[in-house]
């Protein structure tokens, strides 16, 4: 609405439906593990608080994402906060105030805003024995665009810790799920949620930015799958028993290896992890008669000399009749005879090998993240334009109405007498005519409200559709 | 209709090549989903003309367009479009678009040119018998080419991995195991089509008493013999991966060299 434009709001129900959409968080970004860990919400706690906050009128709709990286609230204000912009420079009905601090602390920019804010802040820091002061201090408040751009990014990992990491999303999903199965959601939350998962699935399938391993355990891992697919079903062997080794066998029992072969010098440590991991503990003697059963050899032990030689290896793929042989050596020094890696349908690599895949992996998913933040920008705007069509909605209803009650009351007159079926079609005639009549309208003050126009064009269209006048301008009656 | 068949000539080749771009920039680039539907709308648009422009061609012809090289080298291109869509359908090979349709275009564009430069087939050989043969016989080209380019893709690939070359390419193209798989796959069902063709070919020829044993028959009993002792080595000697690649790759050499120079393409 420009300088000039008429208010039109007086009596006529325009910009009664502005989503005020908010965020209320801490992050990695923001806040110090400590900090998180203090105000992370566990079990029943989590739900007992949103209740709360609902119960007490803090938030009209509601969705806690909290996870050991970020406690995120989401919400829509409740009226009387956050009120929507009047300026026709925002032309956007979701951007009304915004309280963006990044790691500045938390800042409303409104009496509104900042009452919004210090009314959550007080509540969560009690509920979690912190300082209000400190959860200010360390976290962030976003409203209107701003805060639905930060939900797009989070879904779509582009906030994370690790950039790409792929359990955000569920984590949001099981977030919305929650608040939705207590009844937290309701129109304008659902429409932000289901528009940011449809980002983050976007970016999934659109870009890369997820793709590659970005830890040396992992990287092992997504190597193995280059060579033999699917891991599920294959057998692993580990030689030493340290962190490392299994670390290794914590992502290898995850990505579906469930048959361990463990060896060692010592049986113990190797009975331990056979004992995890369900598998079998052998001497480092057996290494020669087991290694052909192995799909994946891991070897980290602390010897000082070649634990496995090229000749053993050599072996052991005749014996596996040509089905691959992946090979993973992140000792120092190393325990695999280099010449190893010369075997055909062998696949040896070192841990140094692991680190120029791991960077490899991280500049490319940098790469892709710019190309998932530009569809961040156009998932946010499409959304910000459906929000401003919201301001047309009552005009729209009004209009529609006030139409239909003149087709009906000519439908009547005209039909007085005449048959059930006659009258029917006439009924079908005098409302298709009407949904014609009223779709170009329809559809233009959409546009004009998309185009951040919604004031001016409901006023327009109160007075050429006569909608102020008493039973409407049109009413030949 | 010959105004509709020379439009579809002309677009045939430019579908294709737009299907390929497409295919290319969604391998290439990182940023792939919509190149991907672009690619997959380009390539429904090229199979949907080429299989106008066959269905036209038998219309203005009267008969199957199997009787000139020109028309079997178009028929072989839409098999391997064919064989394309299916290998996506069945195997997830969307990403391998690229490599999978490159034959399919390399016949069409060929074909097109020679189609005006038509040699009648022997009136003898005018037989239904001839179309069920040339039909098996084609669809075993085109799953031994689908053969061919998996094992260049996992040769690729198994090199990148033994060189530890870590880049764009390694990360777009599938699992080792899965590229030999179906390269295995396409090249068994290449050998039992190609069975197939010959056997009907034989009783086909005993039947109407025509000619004996050419030298592009012999050439393609060498093809067969090639990716027979491929299939028995991998079961038998454990010949996969990089072995069964090269033998898959060098029955194809063979297939091409029986074709091309056997049956007389490079002949003045």
């Amino acid at each position: 609405m420009g300088s000039s434009a008429p208010d039109a709001r007086n009596g006529t129900g325009v910009n009664a439906t502005h989503p005020q959409f908010f965020v209320l968080g801490v992050s990695h970004r923001t806040a110090p593990v400590s900090l998180r860990d203090q105000l992370l919400f566990r079990g029943e706690e989590l739900p007992a608080f949103v209740d709360e906050l609902i119960r007490a009128g803090r938030a009209g709709e509601a969705v806690m994402l909290s996870t050991c990286n970020r406690s995120e609230l989401y919400g829509i204000a409740p009226p009387g906060y956050l009120p929507p912009s009047t300026s026709s420079e925002s032309g956007n009905a979701l951007e009304t105030q915004t309280g963006a601090v990044g790691s500045a602390g938390v800042a409303g920019g409104t009496p509104g805003g900042a009452k919004l804010r210090e009314a959550l802040v007080a509540e969560w820091a009690a509920r979690r024995g912190v300082d209000p002061a400190t959860l200010s201090d360390h976290g962030y408040f976003l409203s209107g665009d701003e805060a639905v751009r930060h939900l797009f990014r989070v879904i779509g990992s582009l906030d994370s810790l690790v950039l790409g990491e792929v359990q955000i999303l569920g984590q949001v999903k099981d977030a919305y799920q929650l608040a939705t199965e207590r009844g937290w959601t309701d129109f304008h939350l659902n429409h932000v949620f289901q528009a940011g998962l449809h980002t983050g699935k976007r970016i999934h399938a659109e870009t890369s930015v997820h793709e590659g391993a970005v830890s040396i355990s992992y990287a092992a891992v997504e190597l193995a799958r280059k060579v033999l697919g699917d891991l599920r079903g294959k057998t692993a062997g580990l030689i030493g028993t340290g962190e490392m080794g299994e670390l290794a066998a914590q992502h290898l029992h995850r990505a579906g290896v469930r048959a361990f072969h463990f060896f060692n010098r010592s049986a113990g440590s190797a009975t331990r992890l056979a004992e995890t991991f369900e598998g079998e503990a052998h001497s480092l003697d057996a290494l020669g008669a087991r290694m052909a059963s192995c799909d994946i050899i891991i070897s980290a032990t602390g010897a000082a000399g070649t634990v496995l030689t090229a000749a053993q290896v050599r072996e052991a793929a005749r014996a596996r009749h040509g089905d691959p042989l992946f090979l993973i050596d992140i000792a120092a020094p190393a325990d695999i005879d280099p010449a190893a890696g010369e075997v055909e349908n062998t696949f040896l690599f070192t841990i140094d090998d692991l680190k120029a895949a791991v960077e490899e992996n991280a500049g490319q998913r940098r790469e892709a993240a710019r190309a998932a933040e530009a569809i961040v920008e156009e998932e946010a705007a499409r959304l910000s334009a459906w929000a401003r069509t919201l301001d047309v909605v009552p005009t729209l209803k009004t209009l529609r109405e006030r139409y239909r009650e003149i087709a009906d009351r000519e439908v009547a007159r005209h039909a007085a007498g005449l048959p059930p079926e006659q009258r029917e079609r006439l009924e079908a005639l005098a409302h298709g005519l009407l949904n014609k009549f009223l779709h170009a309208p329809t559809t233009g003050l959409k546009r004009l409200a998309e185009e951040g126009d919604a004031d001016r064009a409901s006023h327009y269209t109160h007075e050429l559709f006569g909608l102020d006048a008493p039973g409407g301008s049109h009413d030949s009656n | 209709m010959a105004l509709a068949i020379l439009l579809f000539k002309i677009m045939l080749p430019v579908a294709y090549v737009a299907a390929l771009g497409a295919y290319a920039r969604a391998f290439f680039r990182e940023e792939s989903g919509g190149s991907r539907r672009a690619a997959q709308t380009a390539l429904a648009l090229a199979l949907g003309l080429h299989t106008a422009l066959l269905a036209l061609l038998t219309v203005e012809y009267r008969r199957c367009p199997l009787w000139t090289q020109g028309e079997a080298l178009l028929f072989l291109g839409w098999m391997l479009a064919l064989l394309h869509l299916l290998s996506e359908w069945s195997a997830d090979t969307r990403r391998l678009g690229f490599f999978t349709l490159m034959p399919a275009a390399l016949c069409v564009t060929p074909a097109i040119f020679f189609l005006g430069n038509e040699l009648a087939l022997a009136p003898q050989y005018r037989s239904s018998w001839f179309i069920f043969h040339i039909v098996a016989s084609l669809a075993s080209y085109a799953a031994y080419s689908l053969a061919a380019v998996l094992a260049a893709l996992y040769l690729l690939q198994y090199n990148k991995l033994k060189r530890k070359h870590f880049d764009r390419t390694f990360r777009r193209l599938p699992p080792l195991d899965k590229l030999d798989k179906l390269a295995a796959v396409w090249a068994f069902l290449g050998t039992i089509l190609m069975i197939t063709s010959s056997v009907i070919g034989a009783w086909w020829v005993r039947r109407d008493g025509l000619h004996g044993m050419s030298a592009q028959e012999a050439g393609i009993f060498i093809v067969l013999a090639i990716y027979l002792t491929a299939a028995a080595s991998r079961r038998t000697l454990g010949w996969r991966g990089r072995r069964h690649a090269l033998w898959v790759l060098g029955g194809f050499a063979a297939l091409v060299f029986a074709n091309l120079w056997l049956h007389g393409f490079f002949r003045a």
